[in-house]
């Protein structure tokens, strides 16, 4: 919030009325709640993602490209001939589809060759930006060929609305749901302990007989997943069609948000509330107080910069357990 | 009496509810060996962890040769002359041994890997200590050679004070007393000593003075002279010793009638760049007998270990040959758990628990047990945590409190969570523990020796490797010695101590 303030005032701007327009404009109306729920929403899911894959001992790097091919193929789904009760469904399922196989490339690389994800999923983020370049510039572009952006979806293919008027849409309850579903995935299953465990220490889990391979791919799978499905409930919740800059960085904020909530749900789910917050107070700001919106990404990463120095010992532990040791405190008592 | 080098008064340690130290004095001598004597968690690791500049204590003074001292950092005890070999290795995984002794010995710049490497060879056979070829990295070393390689580094500057934590429980009896005669002439050119340690005979044979602790205090103190066994040991346990720790009672098993063994056939295999580790390794254990493979770490224990429990194939190369757990092929640790196996692997950190889970998830890192508590593959963490508390006061885990992280835990603790999990199953048909009592206390030992022992009567295979020639004959099975990949034996029943500890290192002996 100081930093804010300060940068406001760097930016020639009147800190007090930039930071209560920041407030304002993410918390203090119902549209603007609105706003921010929406925001919320692709990072919580997309945070989710992260969340398993850490967990499990994936370093998911590439929930952005994951996010986009499944935000790719909501929109092939959303705008082919069908039945149109069940489109969003159909949408859903199959965003959540392409996010998995996506991943399951890195998944393959890792197991086959043993490259590290962290390379393997970074490159595939590039393929699946120009994947989406080319869709809407080609195949899927809009009848019209004015824009590169894809038809408007199908009847049937956006979410519902529940709130007339709104656009709160029920993917923001799914996102919900979903992180929920991570967490209790992990510490309430066979599964999630078979990920736990091989998340820390490959060479125990096997001793114990856990098909670690396997379990690995499915972390791989789930993980990609979940990231697609952000895509897709982004362009049926909110976009309604495909267009090349439909996230800007979802995927590696996510990785943020997801190591902010400390690897678990709750604290997701908080960090993509703060961060969405953040987002949508922004642009009020800029309306209010003519502080640039470009602001925000700096407060954004001076946050975490801030609650990172504070809790080196909890990011110590979420990193690399194994190596903890009784943490000393050296100075004072 | 010569100049103390290192004196210690009142030293108090707190981690958290528990009272590591509580109030102590020390004082060591120039050129004395010192030996600290105690249980498991009786505070010896922690006081000298104190020394060493690793944990700042809460209250006390420490004096080094007469100056009071206060470290704020490992770095600074090193530099003022303390060095210390630890029980659980200070080595970078990932790098040769010669950086790792370079890293030790503070150089800076850059330095020419093959002068490094003759150089760390050379100091290596003046001090007279086994460590192979310097430029081999220091993941791929057994235990032993490990070891090794830390009591290289501790001598490369100037030392005033050695301070060796358990280091002999990876060595062969010839190896000790290498040791040990290494230590006399360090401590006769002035050097002082102190060997932390829970076994009596090499405090005996070894140290000038003795101190034992017991929870956090000194409770005797005196020249190595004026004691025996049998008071030291009433000193490490305390004039009423708590009664022995028992494992649960298992409802008796009838009789088995078929004869599932523990096979091992013609097993050779290599490690990753192509050394033969295991040469045609034959074994067979009926049911029902406990078999002791003798040996010291690094000739081949680890690997007839994963072998046995399945998990060779991630590990080893060029596996040839056959195991079977009653009568079933191995081929996979699955295979292996669902056979009935039992492992206890010999580097309990690495394989044995996993350091971020609770210990009731611990408790479930086997796959049958897990298929056991789970229904339709979903846990339920409140009546797991009943039943690990359970178990873990069984078998005298402290504190066993089922919620806190393995991490958390002592090494010897995080080793009886091991037992725990692997020797508190039911229908085992065999049990592979390698090391098992390592870490513990004289009644935890009794303790784990006596299941063992009653694993075998239900029927069980029962296979333990040591390096602990006590241990050996304690277990009173049949024994083999593993050498070099080579498994040697059975040997005659009554063989002698000096017999097996020759065949250890590999001196042929007359049969």
């Amino acid at each position: 919030m100081l930093l804010a303030a300060l940068l406001a005032r760097i930016g020639g701007a009147d800190p007090v009325l930039a930071i209560r327009a920041l407030v304002l404009g993410s918390v203090g109306s119902t549209s603007n709640v609105t706003a921010t729920l929406l925001r919320a929403t692709p990072l919580l899911l997309t945070g989710a993602a992260v969340m398993l894959a850490f967990k499990s001992g994936v370093f998911n790097i590439g929930a952005e490209g994951q996010f986009l091919v499944g935000a790719l193929a909501a929109t092939v789904a959303g705008t082919m001939t069908g039945p149109e009760p069940g489109r969003w469904l159909v949408v859903l399922v199959a965003g959540a589809a392409a996010g998995g196989l996506w991943a399951t490339i890195a998944a393959g690389f890792r197991i086959g060759r043993g490259v590290n994800e962290v390379i393997t999923t970074i490159l595939l983020n590039f393929v699946a930006l120009y994947l989406v370049s080319y869709a809407v510039d080609g195949p899927l572009q809009e009848a019209s060929g004015q824009y590169p952006q894809s038809d408007p979806l199908l009847p049937g293919a956006m979410l519902w609305r529940p709130i007339a008027g709104s656009r709160l849409h029920v993917g923001v309850l799914l996102a919900v749901v979903a992180a929920l579903a991570v967490g209790a995935l992990l510490s309430r299953t066979v599964l999630g302990l078979r990920l736990r465990a091989a998340g820390t220490s490959v060479p125990a889990a096997r001793l114990a007989g856990f098909p670690v391979l396997r379990d690995l791919t499915v972390a791989f799978a789930l993980s990609g997943a979940l990231a697609g499905l952000a895509g897709a409930v982004e362009v049926a919740g909110v976009t309604g069609r495909l267009y090349e800059r439909i996230s800007p960085g979802y995927g590696y904020t996510a990785i943020a948000i997801a190591l902010l909530g400390g690897l678990r749900s709750g604290g997701v789910i908080a960090a993509a509330l703060f961060f969405a917050a953040l987002s949508s107070g922004a642009s009020a700001m800029e309306r209010s107080a003519g502080v640039s919106s470009v602001l925000v990404l700096a407060v954004q990463g001076a946050t975490l910069l801030a609650i990172a120095m504070l809790n080196v010992s909890l990011l110590r532990r979420l990193v690399a357990p194994e190596r903890q040791r009784p943490v000393e405190a050296r100075d004072g008592a | 009496m010569s100049e103390p080098v290192l004196e210690l008064v009142g030293v108090r340690k707190r981690f958290g509810a528990v009272e590591a130290l509580d109030g102590v004095d020390f004082r060591c001598d120039a050129g004395s060996i010192h030996a600290l004597l105690g249980e498991n968690g009786a505070g010896k690791s922690t006081l000298m962890q104190v020394v060493a500049g690793l944990y700042v204590p809460d209250a006390g003074d420490m004096r080094l040769g007469g100056t009071p001292v206060a470290w704020r950092s490992p770095e600074e005890a090193r530099s003022a002359g303390i060095a210390m070999v630890h029980q659980h290795f200070m080595l970078v995984p990932t790098m040769t041994v010669a950086e790792n002794v370079a890293l030790a010995r503070g150089d800076r710049g850059v330095f020419r890997s093959e002068r490094l490497a003759a150089e760390v060879a050379a100091l290596a056979s003046e001090r007279r200590l086994a460590i192979g070829d310097p430029c081999r990295v220091v993941e791929e070393l057994s235990v032993g050679e490990q070891q090794r390689v830390e009591i290289l580094k501790a001598l490369v500057a100037p030392t005033r004070l050695l301070i060796l934590d358990e280091p002999t429980a990876v060595l062969t009896p010839d190896e000790v007393q290498d040791l040990f005669a290494l230590l006399r002439e360090l401590a006769a050119a002035g050097t002082g000593i102190v060997i932390v340690t829970h076994k009596l005979s090499e405090a005996l044979s070894l140290a000038d003075r003795i101190t034992v602790l017991r929870q956090g205090r000194v409770v005797g103190c005196g020249a190595a002279t004026s004691l025996d066994q049998a008071s030291l040991a009433a000193l490490m346990v305390g004039a009423r010793p708590a009664a022995p720790l028992r494992p649960p009672q298992e409802p008796s098993l009838p009789a088995v009638e078929a004869v599932p063994a523990l096979l091992v056939d013609r097993v050779t295999a290599c490690d990753r760049r192509g050394s033969r580790v295991l040469d045609d390794v034959t074994l067979r254990v009926p049911a029902g007998t406990i078999a002791v493979i003798a040996g010291v770490e690094g000739n081949g224990q680890t690997e007839l270990v994963e072998t046995l429990a399945g998990v060779a194939g991630a590990t080893l190369r060029g596996s040839e040959g056959r195991v079977a757990i009653g009568g079933r092929t191995v081929e996979s640790a699955a295979d292996a758990r669902e056979a009935g196996l039992a492992v206890v692997p010999p580097d309990r950190r690495r394989d044995g628990i996993v350091a971020g889970l609770a210990l009731w998830e611990n408790l479930l890192l086997a796959r049958d047990e897990l298929a056991a508590s789970a229904r339709g593959g979903l846990i339920s963490p409140a009546a797991e945590r009943r039943v690990a508390e359970r178990r873990l006061v069984a078998f005298g885990v402290r504190p066993a409190d089922p919620a806190l992280p393995a991490a958390a835990l002592s090494g010897g603790n995080q080793q009886r969570v091991v037992l725990a999990r692997e020797l508190g199953r039911r229908h085992l048909a065999a049990v592979v523990a390698a090391n098992p009592t390592r870490g513990l206390d004289l009644a935890a030992t009794a303790a784990v020796h006596g299941r063992l022992r009653d694993l075998a009567r239900a029927g069980a295979a029962v296979l333990v490797l040591s390096t602990d020639l006590d241990e050996v004959e304690a277990l009173a099975g049949v024994v083999y010695v593993l050498y070099r990949g080579r498994l040697i034996g059975p040997l005659p029943t009554g063989a002698s101590r000096l017999e097996v500890g020759k065949r250890m290192a590999g001196i042929e002996v007359a049969s």
